[in-house]
């Protein structure tokens, strides 16, 4: 091994000694008790508290909503792990978008996530993970004990942390986020349609 | 904040931090020239060379194969990132499995990757991710440089990387890889079933 990997194997076992140290850390988080927010969905309004569903354990994704492209690629890898989170734990996401909006953005990407609107009212302002509700990118974990509400760990979603596969693959190509946007979509329709283009939307 | 709170908040800026430097680090790797190794697919014979496509730089996903659940919820995470890796770099999925099984266990979780298979080969003896072992999963980043192929970077997968996002959420809810285990599947069917259940083949 050459002298740039064997820093590179150090550094990488240094990172995960730390992240066990974090998920330590975590595990002996108290909580702090929270109120049971109403949020808005397609089907009407809901709680917090319901949307622990069965579980007592909930993963509330902050997304900033489809202004986002960077939240759109956080989502779409949780959207791929949702089956193994969901037979852990309760997970939502959340936008300031309504609901309707939620579904058509959830439709166009194949999301399966259950989603809520707070429409950047209470829930959000009370719990965001940056410091501006407006732009609140990340995930908090909350736990039911009855009918109390506990806020148990939180996290900020942002290029270089744990949560997003994309930027360490990237970084191993040598890339980042200086060399490489996200965008929504890498196809773009061609300029002339062979259906003759009628009725257009985008 | 209370002191517990602000313990954890130092530790992920730490954690961050470190992330940057690998990043750096990795840029900096020289790589490593590897031979023109041949895989086979459902389309027949395919070359190292030629998974990088018109692309300069190829990810190459080694996947244990289709007996193991780890590694299948690390690729169900990649999978929904695919269409923003795949704007940056070329990316394969390579296991050991025979490419008609790799296509229907693709299709069985719905995955896009574009697939090949080492068989066990030279290919996965000689280009591991972790030392000796044998079938390792993990990651390797390849530059074309004309003919000739460089093996850039490498990486391991496993609970604690920074490659699959459950892990860090599981463990904001307290829990890790003693309290869950990955499975493929998380219904299973009714015992009695309402078409008779003739031909069932489970």
């Amino acid at each position: 091994m050459d002298e740039n990997a064997t820093k590179i194997a150090e550094l990488e076992q240094r990172i995960g000694g730390l992240i066990d140290e974090l998920r330590t850390l975590r595990k002996a988080s108290l909580g702090q008790p929270v109120p049971n927010y109403t949020l808005a969905t397609t089907s009407g309004e809901t709680t917090l508290r319901d949307l622990f569903g069965l579980h007592d354990k909930l993963l509330v994704i902050h997304n900033m909503g489809q202004g986002c492209r960077y939240c759109t690629v956080w989502a779409d890898g949780f959207n791929g792990l949702l089956p193994h989170l969901e037979d852990a734990l309760a997970v939502v996401l959340v936008s300031k978008d309504p609901p309707a909006a939620q579904r058509a953005f959830a439709n166009s990407r194949g999301w399966r996530f259950r989603m809520a609107s707070h429409g950047g009212d209470a829930y959000i302002r009370e719990q965001c993970v940056w410091h501006e509700p407006e732009r609140d990118a990340g995930a908090v974990l909350y736990q039911r004990d009855g009918d109390a509400i506990a806020r148990k760990n939180a996290c900020m979603f942002g290029p270089g942390d744990i949560y997003c596969a994309l930027w360490p693959l990237l970084g191993m190509a040598g890339l980042d986020d200086g060399a490489w946007t996200p965008q929504f979509r890498y196809w773009t329709r061609p300029k002339k349609l062979d259906d003759g283009g009628a009725n257009l939307r985008g | 904040m209370d002191e517990h709170t602000t313990k954890i908040a130092a530790l992920e800026q730490r954690i961050g931090g470190l992330i940057d430097e690998l990043r750096t680090l990795r840029k900096a790797s020289a790589g490593e020239p590897v031979p023109n190794y041949t895989f086979a697919t459902t389309d027949g014979e395919t070359t190292l060379r030629d998974l990088f496509g018109p692309r300069e730089k190829l990810l190459v996903i080694h996947n244990m194969g289709q007996g193991c659940r780890y590694c299948t919820l690390w690729a169900d995470g990649f999978n929904g990132l695919l269409p923003h890796l795949e704007d940056a770099l070329a990316v394969a999925l390579v296991s050991k499995d025979p490419p008609p099984v790799q296509r229907a266990f693709a299709n069985s979780r719905g995955w896009r990757f574009r697939m090949a298979s080492h068989g066990g080969g030279a290919y996965i003896q000689e280009q591991g991710v972790f030392g000796e072992a044998e079938n390792y999963p993990g990651a390797v980043v390849y530059e074309r440089d004309g003919d000739a192929i460089l093996r850039k970077n490498a990486c391991v997968f496993g609970p604690g990387d920074l490659y699959c996002a459950v892990w860090p959420f599981l463990g904001m809810a307290g829990m890790d890889g003693a309290d869950w285990t990955p499975q493929f599947d998380y219904w299973t069917r009714p015992e009695k079933l309402d078409d008779g259940g003739e031909n069932l083949r489970d």
